[in-house]
C-alpha cells in the first residue's frame, strides 16, 4: 500500500568529522594550532518504509545510530546523504505544517518550563501550535484521563519525580494531536511501575488515535508490549526489520531447560557426578540448591530432555525460550546478510 | 506489517487539528509571544531574590556613574561636557530605565541551549525559539523596571536628577522605545549565534559588553568622548540603541538629530534582521549537521 | 586540578579568545580613564596613575574570582541539580574548599600579568614606588580582599541551596564585580562609607590598591580584614546548614 506509506528513506547517512587527539597536557596545547579528524558513520545507508498506524521499535546497542535515525526522521539533524520523505515534507525543512503533525519526545526537560507547573506550560504550548481552546481542551482531558496527571500538573516541574515529570512531558508533547510520534528512550531511567504506565499508555494512545510511532528503547519490556515490527540497527546499518517472533527464530537456534529436582534426590548427594552429567548436557546457565537453567541447542531438544529426565527425582521441568535480551545480542553479532 | 486500522475513540480521528490560516499568522505569533511573555513573568516572580540582587546591582552601576562624573563635574568648575552634576544624575537614570526597558539575555541563553541541545526540541515546534526569547525578554524587563522604579524614583531625588523634558521628547521617546529593544534584541541574537559555530564565547560576549559600554552612552554622554570614539559610536549600531533614545528622553536632541536618529535605528535594524536571518538559517543547518 | 586543566585545554579558541579579551578589556581601562581624565586633572586626590593601581588590583581579584571561584561555583550548582554532588560530600576533603576551587578556567589566568602590568605602570609612571612596608601591606590586603570575594562568593552559593535561584544569581555577581574598578575613595565622605558597607567587593579592590600609593586609611584596612573574617565566618556556617538542609531533604 504504497499510498500508506508515510516514511520512506532510501540510503539515509550520517557522518560526523570528530577531532582526534592524543591523551596529555603536551598533546592538549599541540592542538591549539592544529587539530585532525576523523568521520564516524553514525548512520550508514538506511532503507526504511512505515505505514501509517505502525508502531515501530528501533534496537540496537548504544550507539548503533537509532537516535540519529530518529533526529533525521524528525528534522533535527541533516542527513549527509540519501533520501527522505516523511508525511509527504522533506524533515530538515522543518516546515510548519510537517511540526505540526508530528512530535519527537527524548527524555527529561524538554518541552516543560523547569521552573512552572506543566499546567502553564500545557497553556504556552497551546499558543505556541495555534489550537484552538476547544481542541486543546478536549485534548488535554483526554491525555489527563490516560495518563493519569491528576494533582501533577499544578505543583513546579522540578518537583515532580522522573515519572511524574515523564508523563508530563509525554502530555506536553501530544496536545496538538500529532499523527506520528518519536519516542526516544521514554522510559529511560524510571521505576517499573512508571515505566509500565508510560507503555501502557503509549498502546492506548496508539490504539485509539491510529498514531504512528517509532520509539527505541533499552527495555525489552517496552518493545514487547508495543511493537509488532522490530528494526535493529548496528553499526549504522539496518540488520534486521521484521516481526519480533521472526528475530526470535533466526538468531536464535537455542533453548533453556529449567529443572528442579526433589530435595533429597540421590544425584544431589553426589555433587561431582551432577556436574559432570549436567555439563554433557548442554551449558549451565544457572544454578541455585536444587534448581538448574542447562542451555541445550533447539536442534537437540529431544535428547537432552531425555538425558536430563534419566538423572531421576525431577519435581519441575520447562522448556523456555531465551530472554530477549540474549536473542538481541546474537542478532547484533550476527551479519546482516544471515538475518534477512 | 499491516497498518492498524484507526478505531473511533474519544480521541478522535488521527487527522490533524485546523490551524490558523497563513494571513492570520501574525496575530498568532503575537499570541504565541504573549504566550511566553507570560510564562517568563511566572518564572521571574519565582526567582525574585535573583531580580532583587539583579537589579541592586543596575542600582549600583547607576549610581557609581553619577558618583563619578559628578565629581569630574565639579572638579571641573560645575560641568563637563555640557553637562552640570544635576544633568549627569539624570542622564544616568535615564540610561538605567533604557537599559532595563531593552534588556537581553539572548546572547547568554542562546549558546547555553546549543551547548546542551535543549535547542533541539525547540526547533521541533511550530514558533520560532528567537521569538519566543524576545517575547520573554519583555516580559522580564516590564517586571523589572516596575519593581526598579520605587528605587529609580529615590535616587532621583538623593542626586537632586535634572532632565530637560518636553511632552514631544516623552512621545517620541515611546515611539522610538520599542525599536530600540528590536535593535538591542538583534546585536544580541547576532552575537548569540556565533555559537552554532565556536565552542564557547565568553571571550566574544565580554567584547561586545564592553563595546555598548563605551559605544553605546552607557559608561558617559557620547559628547565625552574624545572625537574619534564620538565618530565610530555614530557609525556603530550600540549608540543608537541605547544613548539616542537617552538623550531624545531627556531631551538633548533637536528634531534634526530625532530624524536621524530614528533613521539610523531603522536602518540598522533592518540590516541586522537580514544578517541574523540568515546567520540563523546557517547556524540552524551547522547545528543539524553536527548532531542536534 | 590537573583534570580541569586538561579540559579547559581543550577549548583551544578560547585561548585565543581569551588573549583578545585580556588586550580588550585593557584597551577599555584605558580608554575609559582616558575618558574620565581628559576633562579632570583628580578626582578627590585620586590621579590618572593612582587609577591603574587600582586597576592593576580589579585584574589580579579578577582572575580568581571568575578563572577559579566562579566556575568552581558554577560547578557546584550544577552538581546540585543533578545529584553529583553527593559523591563531593563522600570525599575525604573539605566540601566547601573543594566547591571554591574545583575547577580552573586556566586561560583566564592571563589576567594576572594584565594585573601585575597595569600596577607597576600606574606606580612606574607616577615615579613613586613603595617601600618594602608597603608591598607586605598590600600583600595583607589582597589576602584579605581575596578571602571577602571567595567568601562572598561561597555565601551566595549556599543561599542557592535554599532558594532554586540556579546560575543567574553567579552571573548577577560578576556583573557586580565589573563595577568595582573605582576606587571608594573617589566617592564623597557618606557615600563611600555607604557603599563599602553594602558593597563588599568594592573594598577589596580599593585597600590593596591604596597600600601600595601610600593612601591607606586605618580604619578601612582594619574594616577590609575584619570584613574577611566576618564574611569567611558567616559563609562557613552558611555552608554548614545549607548542606545539613541538603542531607535532610535528599534522605
Amino acid at each position: 500500500m504504497a499510498d500508506d506509506t508515510i516514511i520512506r528513506t532510501r540510503g539515509l547517512a550520517k557522518h560526523y568529522e570528530v577531532p582526534i587527539r592524543e591523551a596529555g597536557l603536551l598533546a592538549s596545547v599541540r592542538s591549539i594550532t592544529k587539530r585532525q579528524h576523523r568521520t564516524v558513520r553514525a548512520v550508514d545507508g538506511v532503507d526504511l518504509d512505515v505505514a501509517r498506524g505502525e508502531v515501530v521499535g528501533f534496537l540496537g546497542p548504544n550507539g548503533a545510530g537509532k537516535t540519529t535515525t530518529l533526529k533525521m526522521l524528525s528534522g533535527l539533524l541533516h542527513p549527509s546523504a540519501g533520501e527522505i520523505s516523511v508525511l509527504g515534507h522533506e524533515p530538515r525543512r522543518r516546515d510548519r505544517a510537517f511540526l505540526r503533525r508530528i512530535s519527537l519526545v527524548m527524555g527529561q526537560r524538554q518541552q516543560l518550563v523547569w521552573d512552572l507547573p506543566a499546567a502553564d506550560s500545557f497553556l504556552m504550548i497551546r499558543s505556541f501550535y495555534g489550537l484552538r481552546h476547544a481542541d486543546w481542551r478536549a485534548q488535554l482531558d483526554e491525555l489527563h484521563d490516560l495518563l493519569d496527571l491528576e494533582g501533577l500538573t499544578d505543583k513546579p516541574v522540578r518537583q515532580l519525580s522522573l515519572g511524574e515529570r515523564m508523563r508530563c512531558e509525554l502530555a506536553a508533547g501530544l496536545l496538538h494531536r500529532p499523527e506520528l510520534l518519536f519516542l526516544d528512550e521514554p522510559t529511560l531511567g524510571l521505576d517499573v511501575q512508571s515505566q509500565r504506565r508510560v507503555r501502557e499508555f503509549i498502546r492506548r494512545y496508539a490504539d485509539r488515535t491510529g498514531a504512528t510511532a517509532l520509539l527505541t528503547s533499552h527495555y525489552m519490556a517496552d518493545i514487547e508490549a508495543l511493537c509488532e515490527r522490530v528494526v535493529v540497527i548496528h553499526h549504522g546499518t539496518l540488520h534486521f526489520d521484521g516481526s519480533l517472533r521472526d528475530l526470535a527464530a533466526r538468531v536464535s537456534d537455542r533453548k533453556l531447560l529449567a529443572i528442579r529436582f526433589a530435595a533429597d534426590a540421590p544425584i544431589l548427594a553426589d555433587r561431582a557426578r551432577l556436574d559432570r552429567e549436567l555439563a554433557a548436557i548442554g551449558e549451565v546457565r544457572e544454578s541455585d540448591g536444587a534448581e538448574y537453567v542447562i542451555e541445550v541447542a533447539r536442534a537437540e531438544i529431544h535428547d537432552r530432555v531425555t538425558q536430563l529426565m534419566a538423572l531421576g527425582d525431577v519435581v519441575d521441568f520447562t522448556v523456555e525460550d531465551e530472554p530477549l535480551e540474549r536473542v538481541l545480542e546474537r542478532a547484533f553479532d550476527t551479519p546482516a546478510a544471515e538475518l534477512s | 506489517m499491516t497498518a492498524r486500522p484507526a478505531t473511533g475513540s474519544a480521541l478522535g480521528s488521527p487527522e490533524p487539528f485546523d490551524y490558523a490560516p497563513a494571513h492570520r499568522r501574525l496575530r498568532s505569533w503575537l499570541v504565541a509571544a504573549l504566550a511566553a511573555a507570560r510564562s517568563e513573568a511566572q518564572v521571574g516572580v519565582q526567582y525574585r531574590a535573583n531580580l532583587l540582587l539583579w537589579g541592586a546591582v543596575r542600582l549600583l552601576q547607576a549610581v557609581i556613574s553619577i558618583a563619578v562624573w559628578r565629581s569630574v563635574a565639579s572638579a571641573n568648575g560645575g560641568a563637563a561636557g555640557g553637562f552640570t552634576a544635576n544633568e549627569f544624575a539624570g542622564y544616568f537614570l535615564t540610561v538605567l530605565l533604557v537599559l532595563e526597558l531593552t534588556h537581553t539575555w539572548v546572547r547568554g541563553r542562546l549558546p547555553t541551549q546549543i551547548r546542551t541541545g535543549e535547542l533541539s526540541p525547540l526547533l521541533l515546534r511550530p514558533m520560532h525559539p528567537l521569538l519566543e526569547s524576545f517575547g520573554r525578554m519583555g516580559a522580564f524587563n516590564v517586571l523589572l523596571t516596575i519593581g526598579l522604579l520605587p528605587s529609580i524614583v529615590i535616587l532621583w531625588f538623593v542626586f537632586d536628577a535634572e532632565v530637560d523634558v518636553s511632552a514631544v521628547s516623552i512621545i517620541a521617546g515611546i515611539v522610538v522605545l520599542p525599536l530600540a529593544a528590536v535593535g538591542r534584541f538583534l546585536v544580541d541574537a547576532l552575537v548569540g549565534v556565533t555559537a552554532f559555530w565556536l565552542t564557547r564565547i565568553d571571550a566574544l560576549q565580554s567584547l561586545y559588553t564592553y563595546a555598548s559600554l563605551v559605544f553605546a552612552g552607557q559608561f558617559a554622554p557620547l559628547v565625552l568622548l574624545p572625537g574619534p570614539l564620538q565618530t565610530a559610536a555614530k557609525v556603530l549600531p550600540f549608540y543608537w540603541t541605547l544613548g539616542f533614545p537617552v538623550e531624545l528622553l531627556t531631551g538633548r536632541c533637536d528634531l534634526r538629530e530625532a530624524v536621524i536618529g530614528v533613521a539610523m535605528l531603522t536602518g540598522w535594524s533592518a540590516v541586522l534582521f537580514v544578517a541574523l536571518a540568515l546567520a540563523w538559517r546557517r547556524g540552524v543547518r551547522a547545528y543539524g549537521a553536527v548532531g542536534a | 586540578m590537573r583534570s580541569a586543566l586538561l579540559e579547559d585545554l581543550q577549548y583551544r579558541a578560547n585561548f585565543w579568545l581569551y588573549l583578545v579579551n585580556a588586550l580588550v578589556e585593557l584597551a577599555l581601562s584605558v580608554a575609559t580613564l582616558g575618558i574620565v581624565y581628559g576633562h579632570v586633572d583628580a578626582i578627590n586626590g585620586w590621579t590618572r596613575d593612582d587609577l591603574f593601581v587600582v586597576l592593576g588590583t580589579f585584574f589580579l581579584l579578577q582572575t580568581v574570582v571568575q578563572g577559579v571561584v566562579h566556575p568552581s561555583v558554577a560547578q557546584l550548582v550544577q552538581d546540585i541539580r543533578t545529584g553529583n554532588f553527593d559523591h563531593r560530600l563522600l570525599k575525604p576533603v573539605d566540601a566547601q574548599l573543594v566547591s571554591l576551587v574545583q575547577r580552573v578556567d586556566v586561560w583566564r589566568l592571563v589576567g594576572t600579568l594584565l594585573g601585575i602590568g597595569l600596577t607597576l605602570y600606574g606606580l612606574g609612571h607616577a615615579g613613586e614606588w613603595p617601600s618594602l612596608a608597603q608591598v607586605a601591606v598590600w600583600a595583607l590586603m589582597i589576602v584579605a580582599g581575596t578571602t571577602i570575594a571567595a567568601a562572598f562568593w561561597s555565601l551566595v552559593s549556599s543561599i542557592t541551596f535554599w532558594t532554586v535561584q540556579g546560575e543567574g544569581i553567579l552571573w548577577t555577581l560578576d556583573d557586580m564585580y565589573e563595577h568595582v574598578r573605582w576606587p571608594l575613595g573617589i566617592f564623597p565622605g557618606a557615600l563611600k562609607v555607604v557603599l563599602s558597607t553594602v558593597f563588599p567587593l568594592g573594598l577589596a579592590v580599593t585597600v590593596p590598591a591604596e597600600a601600595l600609593i601610600g593612601r591607606l586609611e586605618w580604619p578601612f584596612a582594619l574594616a577590609a580584614v575584619g570584613l574577611a573574617v566576618v564574611l569567611a565566618a558567616a559563609a562557613r556556617g552558611a555552608w554548614l546548614l545549607a548542606v545539613r538542609r541538603y542531607e535532610g531533604a535528599s534522605a
